[in-house]
C-alpha cells in the first residue's frame, strides 16, 4: 500500500509520535462530545428517529410523524428530534440504534430493519422507553410485537400493510360497466419475497371467493420478470393482472409494461410507486398519513403516560388510502378506465 | 456514565468487526488475495447462526456450525481459483453471488416455515429470555428479571451489556491468539511464504494450491464467526445484513496499519483489530457532535485519506522540495 521503503522507515522513527497525537486528538474529540451532549436544552422529550436509507416513502413517513405530534401540541419547542440516517449500511444502522437508545427518551424506527435494530438495542440495554415503528409490513414476523393486538411490551406502531381487499374490489369496479366478461385475473410476484407470497395468497383467496379464476406466475429474480410477464400476458382470456408489493418487480416494472402493451389487460399494483411504473390504477397507502397516525400514537403515549403495549398496532383502512391512476400508462397500453373510477382517482401524470 | 455508554456502544459494534477485519487481513495482506467472499461468508455465518438459534439449537453449536459454513465458502473460492483457474476477484464474486441464494435456503429451514423452502428474514428478538429454549451465547450468561408492568423479561441494566462485551472480547482474543500461533507454525509460515512469492514457495516444496485454499478457508471461517457474533447481538438477520461490511473491513486494515503500525506480526494483528474500532469511534463521535448522518461516509473517506497520507505527505514534501531544487538547477544549466 505504502510502496516506498522510505515510508516504512519513517514509521519506525515517527510512529510513536503519530500514535500519541492521534490518541490525544481522539480523546479530546470524545470528551468534547460528552460535554456537548451533557447539557440538555430544557425540552420536554427527546425522540430519536432512525431511518435506514434515503427513500421517498420513508422520508414522507418521518415528516408525517412530526406533523402528527405537532397536531397534538408537541411541536419543536417541546420535542427535540434526533434524526439518524443509516445510509443503507447495516453496520451504521446498528451503531446508530445503540447510540439513540442510550441518549433518547422515545424512539421511532422507520422500516423493518431500523425498528428491529432499535428493539434489539433497547433489549440489550434493558430499557423500556417507548419504541414506535412505522412502515413495517409484518411487525409480528419481524419480532417487534407478539401480536397485532399487542398487550405487552414497550413497542407499538403502524403497519404499512396495503388494503388488499379494497384493491381487489377496485379491479372488479373497473369491469362493472364493461361488456367484457370479467372472470380471469393473473397474479405475478417473486417467489423469494415473503411479503409478496403472503399477499398473493390473500389476493387469490379473495378472488376465488368472488368466483374469479386465478392464474399465478412467479419469477425468481430480476432476470426472469420479463419472460414471466410475457407468459402471463399471453394466457387466453386474461382480463386483469394484480401485482402485490414486490421489491424485485418494483425495480423491473418496465418488463411488465412491455409485456401487456396493446393487449388491453388492466394492471392493478400493490402500491403507488409500482403503479407509476407499470400499472393503471390502484388504492395505495399514503406514507405521510401513516406517519401522522404514528405521531398521534406517540403523542397519546406522552400525554397519558401509557404503556406502548396497551396500544394495538394500527393499519390503514381503505378509507384512509388514496386512489391513484396513471393516464400515461393507460394511453400507452390501450386501457380505458370507467368514468366512475377516474373521477375518484388522483392522476399522477 | 454517558461516556461509559459511548464506549460500550462503540465496542459492541466494533468487536464483531474486529474479526471481520482480521479475516479480510488474512487473505488481503498475508496471501495477497483480494477476496470478495467476505460479505458472502459474513451473511452465511449470520444466517446459519440465526436459523439454528431460532430453531432452539445450543448457541455454541450454532456458532461452531457458522465457522464451518464460512470455511466451506472459503474452500469453494479457493478451489474455483486454484483448480478451475478462475481469477481471484472473480472466484470471490462467484461465491458472493451464490451466497445470496444459499442464505435464503438456509433461512428457509427455520421452524414453522412450511409454505416455501426460502425465507428472507429471521428475527428472534421477542423469544430470548430466561428459561426460553431460544438463547444466544450472550443471553446464556446474562441476568434477566421479569418486568410486570410491561409483561416482558428484561435484561438487568448494566450487566447485560458488560457481560456481552466480555464474551465478545474473549471470542475475539481466542481467535487472535489462535491466528497468531497458527501463522507461527511451520505450515502457517508456508502460507505466508506463498503470499510473498508463490514461485519461491513452490520451489521450497510447498503445495501452494493447498496453502492458498487453507488460508482462504481460515479467513472466511473467521469472517463467518464475526457474522455469528453480530446476529446473536442484533437478534435478526435478513438478506441485506452484510451490506457495507466489506468496505469497513478493508478500511479497518488500512487505517489500523497507518495509526498503530505493522512492525511485527503481533503488532500487525492488533493494529488491524483496533482499526475496525476506530471506524465506530469516528462515526459515533462525529454524529454526536451534530454532523448530519448523510455526510458520515464523506467524513470517513476524508479521514481515511488523511490517516493514510500523513507519513507519505511528510516524506513527499521533503522529496518534492529536493526535486524542485534539482529541477531548477537542471533548468539553469
Amino acid at each position: 500500500m505504502f510502496g516506498a521503503g522510505s515510508a516504512k522507515l519513517f514509521y519506525k522513527t515517527k510512529e510513536k509520535k503519530i500514535m500519541k497525537k492521534m490518541t490525544t486528538l481522539l480523546l479530546t474529540l470524545a470528551f468534547t462530545a460528552v460535554g456537548l451532549t451533557g447539557c440538555k436544552k430544557g425540552k420536554d422529550v427527546k425522540i430519536g428517529i432512525l431511518q435506514p436509507v434515503e427513500h421517498e416513502a420513508l422520508g414522507a413517513a418521518y415528516e408525517g410523524f412530526k406533523e402528527g405530534l405537532k397536531k397534538q401540541g408537541y411541536d419543536e419547542d417541546k420535542v427535540e428530534f434526533v434524526y439518524r440516517n443509516g445510509g443503507g449500511k447495516e453496520a451504521d444502522i446498528t451503531s446508530f440504534a445503540k447510540d439513540l437508545v442510550s441518549t433518547c427518551d422515545m424512539y421511532l424506527g422507520i422500516g423493518t430493519g431500523a425498528s428491529q435494530a432499535l428493539k434489539s438495542a433497547a433489549d440489550e440495554k434493558g430499557k423500556t422507553n417507548p419504541l414506535l415503528f412505522t412502515a413495517v409490513t409484518d411487525p409480528v414476523e419481524a419480532g417487534l410485537v407478539a401480536s397485532l393486538e399487542n398487550g405487552k411490551g414497550f413497542v407499538t406502531g403502524t403497519s404499512d400493510m396495503q388494503p388488499l381487499e379494497a384493491q381487489i374490489e377496485l379491479i372488479e369496479e373497473c369491469f362493472e360497466d364493461s361488456e367484457k366478461d370479467f372472470d380471469k385475473v393473473g397474479i405475478i410476484y417473486t417467489s423469494s419475497e415473503v411479503n409478496s407470497v403472503a399477499q398473493a395468497d390473500a389476493a387469490e383467496k379473495a378472488l376465488k371467493a368472488k368466483d374469479i379464476e386465478v392464474v399465478r406466475k412467479t419469477c425468481t429474480g430480476p432476470s426472469d420478470v420479463s419472460s414471466t410477464a410475457m407468459a402471463l400476458a399471453s394466457v387466453d382470456g386474461l382480463d386483469a393482472i394484480y401485482v402485490p408489493t414486490d421489491n424485485n418487480i418494483a425495480a423491473n416494472t418496465d418488463a411488465i409494461k412491455t409485456a401487456i402493451r396493446g393487449s388491453g389487460i388492466l394492471v392493478v399494483t400493490g402500491e403507488e410507486g409500482m403503479m407509476k411504473g407499470c400499472g393503471h390504477v390502484t388504492l395505495s397507502i399514503n406514507y405521510r398519513d401513516l406517519g401522522i397516525v404514528t405521531g398521534e400514537m406517540a403523542a397519546d403515549i406522552l400525554k397519558n403516560d401509557l404503556i406502548p403495549g396497551s396500544l394495538a398496532v394500527k393499519t390503514m383502512t381503505a378509507a384512509q388510502c388514496d386512489y391513484v391512476m396513471s393516464s400515461k400508462n393507460c394511453a400507452d397500453t390501450n386501457v380505458t378506465l370507467p368514468a366512475s373510477v377516474i373521477e375518484k382517482c388522483k392522476n399522477l401524470d | 456514565m454517558d461516556f461509559l455508554e459511548i464506549v460500550i456502544n462503540i465496542l459492541s459494534s466494533g468487536l464483531p468487526c474486529c474479526l471481520l477485519a482480521l479475516g479480510i487481513f488474512l487473505t488481503y495482506r498475508l496471501l495477497d488475495f483480494a477476496d470478495l467472499t467476505a460479505e458472502g461468508s459474513f451473511l452465511l455465518g449470520a444466517a446459519t447462526s440465526g436459523v439454528m438459534i431460532y430453531n432452539g439449537v445450543n448457541p455454541f453449536i450454532a456458532t461452531f456450525t457458522s465457522i464451518i459454513v464460512g470455511a466451506l465458502c472459503g474452500v469453494l473460492t479457493g478451489v474455483l481459483n486454484r483448480y478451475l483457474k478462475i481469477p481471484k476477484l472473480l472466484s470471490g464474486i462467484i461465491t458472493l453471488t451464490a451466497s445470496a441464494s444459499i442464505a435464503l435456503i438456509i433461512m428457509g429451514t427455520a421452524k414453522g416455515n412450511t409454505e416455501s423452502i426460502f425465507k428472507s428474514q429471521i428475527s428472534f428478538g421477542n423469544e430470548v429470555f430466561k428459561g426460553s429454549p431460544i438463547q444466544t451465547i450472550y443471553s446464556l450468561f446474562t441476568p434477566y428479571s421479569y418486568n410486570a408492568d410491561y409483561g416482558i423479561w428484561q435484561v438487568v441494566a448494566p450487566w447485560g451489556e458488560l457481560i456481552k462485551l466480555l464474551i465478545m472480547f474473549i471470542v475475539v482474543a481466542i481467535a487472535m491468539v489462535l491466528i497468531y500461533f497458527f501463522f507461527g507454525t511451520e505450515y502457517g509460515m508456508a502460507i505466508r511464504a506463498t503470499g510473498m512469492s508463490e514461485k519461491m514457495a513452490r520451489a521450497q516444496g510447498i503445495n501452494t494450491d493447498v496453502a492458498t485454499i487453507v488460508c482462504v478457508a481460515i479467513s472466511n471461517a473467521v469472517i463467518a464467526l464475526a457474522g455469528s457474533l453480530y446476529v446473536q447481538e442484533a437478534k435478526s438477520v435478513s438478506t441485506i445484513t452484510a451490506s457495507g461490511y466489506l468496505v469497513i473491513g478493508l478500511a479497518s486494515i488500512l487505517v489500523g496499519e497507518a495509526i498503530f503500525g505493522k512492525r511485527t506480526f503481533k503488532n500487525w494483528l492488533i493494529s488491524v483489530a483496533l482499526g475496525s474500532i476506530v471506524y465506530f469511534v469516528i462515526v459515533t463521535i462525529a454524529v454526536r457532535l451534530g454532523l448530519p448522518t448523510e455526510l458520515k461516509s464523506l467524513l470517513y473517506a476524508i479521514l481515511i485519506t488523511i490517516a493514510l497520507c500523513i507519513p507519505l505527505m511528510k516524506m513527499g514534501f521533503k522529496k518534492l522540495f529536493k526535486k524542485n531544487k534539482n529541477n531548477k538547477e537542471v533548468s539553469k544549466c
